[in-house]
């Protein structure tokens, strides 16, 4: 891919970012709440609410400006580099970021991978012993993943593993340990999906006249398979992935607050309830990011992976 | 070619794992090094999971044992020393001496004064319902231990409204009202802090407050947000206790009930105190102007039943306003109960009947239809639903909306309901009449229980007063005009409940419901 295409795909990137972020300040601006009357009832959940002081706070915070005051304050300071500072906290918006960005990208990273090796491998098998038992085993394996909800998976994991075994820990974000159960319970519900495509797409494959002229060659099947065929069932798998981390980037709240992980997505909700603007926008802003990130990531997968792309995007 | 293609693989390898190890950041911070105090570590070390951070989690709980309040609440609500050992005042109550309590350090060696006093006084107020600061006239320091406040006109609530406010150093609070400094005068110690995860605190064996200083080594709050996994947590011995870290119960009371049952828990329960879970009618516009059809669905609500299935047995019913082991409370009045003959009775006086057979009842050929406006949650919905069909009994249909909080403070605030969730009234009614008691206006909680124009002039009297007869005989007379008008009606008494592991023993609850008290605990088993 030419730099000249990664650099205007960045400058895309750039500006649906922005264009993002402000739908999502017309939507926290025009909803119902006022951040200060929110935050100072936050504060102080049991205490009267004074008017006086919800007007000195939205002074203090900014908000009582008018939609364009707001955002383009935010604005401004986006384009100094300043994502502003967390009215819930205080604290600079890329402080709160990556104090919690680690836990859920390593969490994105694991699951994926784990999705990835788990999908691949009971695809492949599920293709080699197409219509055994061992077929149906792994057929009946996607469809329950796909059909229990993760929440409750999360629940009988934590249950069996921490409390009845009490093998792993059942709550925090203490290293590696820690991260085992959610990444066991988001990279198997994430898998299902990679079973079916893997196995589809074998299907496909295994039957098509490269494979036989390859086998009229005398090339064993595991050279086959490892060397042709996952090269060629590639792509599909690995926009896949990627649907799969975008998703897993904005945090699996459900997870976070079960294992009681500090995430991204937790958090998120919380300054929602709030009206946390410059958490929200920040926050956003870089997701959107990230995911053009993760989607440019993928693009120049393709290129590196199946000439036939590489050839297209020369052309072009 | 190949070899090219391996080195962009490895180039986007490295940049990844870079990007996700640049990011890994766990954010634990050593706080107060430099004091006295136990360790938080080892065998008597009590761990709670709780619901939100330490910091960040709303109610103040975390700083409730960090820092010391200004003064304190009685069991009845009354107004006890804290950091204020006294205070005199003047006759019309507008001038205060308080007398700073002597002797009281801050745990990195600073004394107490009357300057600091002053200043967490002064930053506090906007975020702890310190309405007196738009009454000040001025604050001046005498000399160390004495402080006098001035307002402009008489502010008898001055004590109460400082049972909210914290002692802290200066600069301690941000602009915005947030912590940034804390280190307190309190039983415990932030030693450690990491980031929505645990707090680590060890125990101030320095105390002022030789009575409260706490048998245990120091605490170790750990965030478990989710129910489920935190009930797990107590069960597989993680924690010791859960329901200390929040002001209301976070767990549903279906729940508790359950772990009741188990032999392996202990459930405490403070059914003496704390708030009523109450509905407010709207008096000013629509059908409920009708004081009949108040009276109808007051006397239509089976409290005891709605108690023993909603709230799992936690609860007791109640048709008050407030509970009456608390000063200033409805004691001369009945409180609400559920009949049904006076229900119907109501309605039959106010012209309502069902003319047309089909259930509903009607008046001047329209049917009554109320709007019904609770919240989201399981324990208001389930209850909500509950009342629906109480009222239903009577002939009165309802249109019920369970919206998230934002969406039902907004509705509330523009009128748009005949019944809905309020705000119960605080166990210090000399507030709530400062800040919605004594108006007829719509806020975020309906509207406001100033059902009369005495009410000015009862909350006068409230702000004026300062001794316990003529406060208790205003309230009477507030409580006289309340229960007669029928402006809404108490539900359900709401408990605090701790439950905590058969090692723990010796929870208190604090007359103040953010405030956790661990003066008592003490742990027997090992971690």
């Amino acid at each position: 891919m030419r730099v000249q295409a990664i650099i205007k795909k960045l400058c895309t990137t750039l500006v649906t970012a922005l264009l993002v972020a402000l739908l999502c300040f017309s939507v926290m601006f025009y909803s119902p709440g006022n951040p200060a009357e929110k935050l100072l009832r936050y504060k102080d959940p049991t205490g009267g609410l004074n008017p006086k002081t919800v007007e000195m706070y939205a002074e203090k915070l900014g908000t009582n400006g008018n939609f364009f005051e707001q955002f383009g304050a935010w604005l401004s300071g986006i384009l100094k580099g300043d994502f502003g500072t967390s009215f819930k906290t205080g604290l600079p918006v890329l402080h709160e970021f990556t104090a919690r960005a680690g836990c859920t990208i390593s969490l994105m990273l694991l699951s994926t991978l784990l999705a990835l090796v788990v999908g691949l491998s009971l695809g492949i098998l599920s293709t080699l012993y197409h219509n055994k038992i061992l077929d149906k085993i792994i057929r009946f394996f996607a469809v329950f993943n796909m059909s229990v909800p993760s929440f409750w998976l999360a629940l009988l994991f934590l249950w069996i593993f921490s409390i009845q075994l009490h093998l792993l820990p059942s709550f925090g974000f203490n290293g590696f340990s820690s991260l085992i159960l959610p990444v066991a319970v988001l990279g198997l519900s994430y898998s299902s999906t990679i079973i079916r495509i893997t196995k589809s797409c074998l299907m496909d494959n295994l039957s098509s006249a490269y494979v036989v002229t390859a086998r009229a060659k005398g090339l064993s099947e595991s050279s086959i398979m490892i060397r042709h065929v996952l090269i060629n069932i590639a792509l599909p798998i690995i926009t896949l992935c990627g649907t799969n981390m975008t998703s897993l980037l904005g945090g699996s709240v459900i997870i976070e607050n079960i294992y009681g992980l500090p995430g991204l997505g937790n958090y998120l909700i919380m300054a929602i309830m709030v009206k946390d603007f410059p958490i929200i926008l920040g926050f956003v802003f870089i997701f959107a990011l990230f995911i053009m990130l993760i989607n440019l990531l993928v693009d120049l997968t393709y290129t590196l992976i199946d000439p036939r792309v590489r050839m297209a995007m020369n052309e072009k | 070619m190949r070899f090219k293609k391996i080195a962009v693989f490895v180039l986007l390898a490295v940049m990844v794992i870079t990007l996700m190890s640049g990011c890994v950041s766990k954010t634990s911070t050593q706080e107060n090094t430099n004091t006295s105090g136990g360790v938080a570590s080892g065998k008597n070390t009590l761990v709670i999971g709780a619901l939100a951070d330490f910091k960040q989690g709303s109610g103040k709980e975390g700083q409730s044992i960090v820092f010391d309040l200004m003064t304190q609440r009685s069991e009845s609500m009354g107004v006890e020393s804290g950091i204020i050992e006294s205070w005199t005042t003047n006759a019309d109550l507008t001038e205060y001496t308080l007398k700073v309590r002597q002797n009281v350090k801050f745990t990195d060696g600073t004394p107490l004064t009357a300057d600091i006093v002053k200043y967490s006084l002064q930053a506090w107020a906007p975020y702890c319902d310190g309405s007196f600061m738009y009454s000040l006239k001025s604050m001046d320091v005498v000399n160390d231990t004495t402080l006098d406040v001035k307002f402009n006109k008489s502010y008898g609530n001055f004590p109460t409204e400082m049972t909210r406010i914290y002692v802290s150093l200066p600069g301690s609070l941000d602009d915005k009202g947030n912590v940034v400094n804390w280190v307190g005068t309190g039983p415990f110690i932030l030693d450690d802090y990491q980031t929505d995860q645990s707090a680590t605190l060890k125990t101030n064996k320095d105390y002022w407050n030789k009575e409260k200083i706490p048998s245990i080594d120091g605490v170790k709050w750990v965030v478990i947000p989710d129910e489920n996994a935190r009930i797990m947590a107590l069960q597989s011995g993680q924690v010791d206790v859960i329901g200390v870290a929040e002001h209301y119960c976070a767990l549903s009371y279906a729940a508790v009930a359950e772990l009741k049952k188990d032999d392996n828990y202990v459930v405490d329960l403070n059914p003496d105190s704390g708030l009523i879970a109450t509905y407010v009618y709207n008096y000013a516009e629509g059908p409920m102007k009708d004081i009949n059809l108040r009276k109808a669905v007051t006397y239509a609500i089976d409290r005891k039943t709605l108690a023993d299935t909603v709230m799992s047995g936690m609860g007791a019913e109640s048709g008050d306003f407030m509970r009456r082991k608390y000063d200033f409370s409805p004691r001369n009045e009945k409180e609400y109960t559920y009949d049904l003959d006076a229900a119907k009775a109501a309605l039959t006086a106010g012209g309502y009947a069902d003319t047309n057979g089909d259930g509903i009842v009607e008046k001047d050929g329209q049917p009554v239809v109320l709007r019904f406006v609770v919240e989201s949650d399981e324990t208001a919905r389930a209850t909500a639903v509950f009342v629906q069909d109480c009222l239903k009994k009577i002939g009165i249909d309802t249109k019920l909306e369970a919206l998230d909080d934002s969406a039902r403070a907004e509705k509330e605030k523009d009128g748009d309901f005949d019944i809905a969730y309020t705000h119960p009234w605080l166990t210090t009614p000399q507030t709530y009449m400062a800040w919605r008691g004594a108006v007829d206006t719509y806020d975020d909680f309906g509207i406001g229980f100033g059902v009369s124009s005495n009410f000015s002039t009862y909350l006068d009297e409230v702000l004026l007063k300062s001794s316990k007869d003529d406060l208790w005989n205003t309230f009477d007379k507030v409580w006289a005009e309340e229960y007669a008008f029928y402006p809404g009606t108490g539900l359900y008494t709401t408990p605090r409940v701790f439950i905590h592991s058969k090692d723990v023993t010796g929870f208190i609850f604090n007359p103040n419901e953010c405030v956790i008290d661990l003066s008592g605990v003490k742990t027997t088993g090992s971690k």
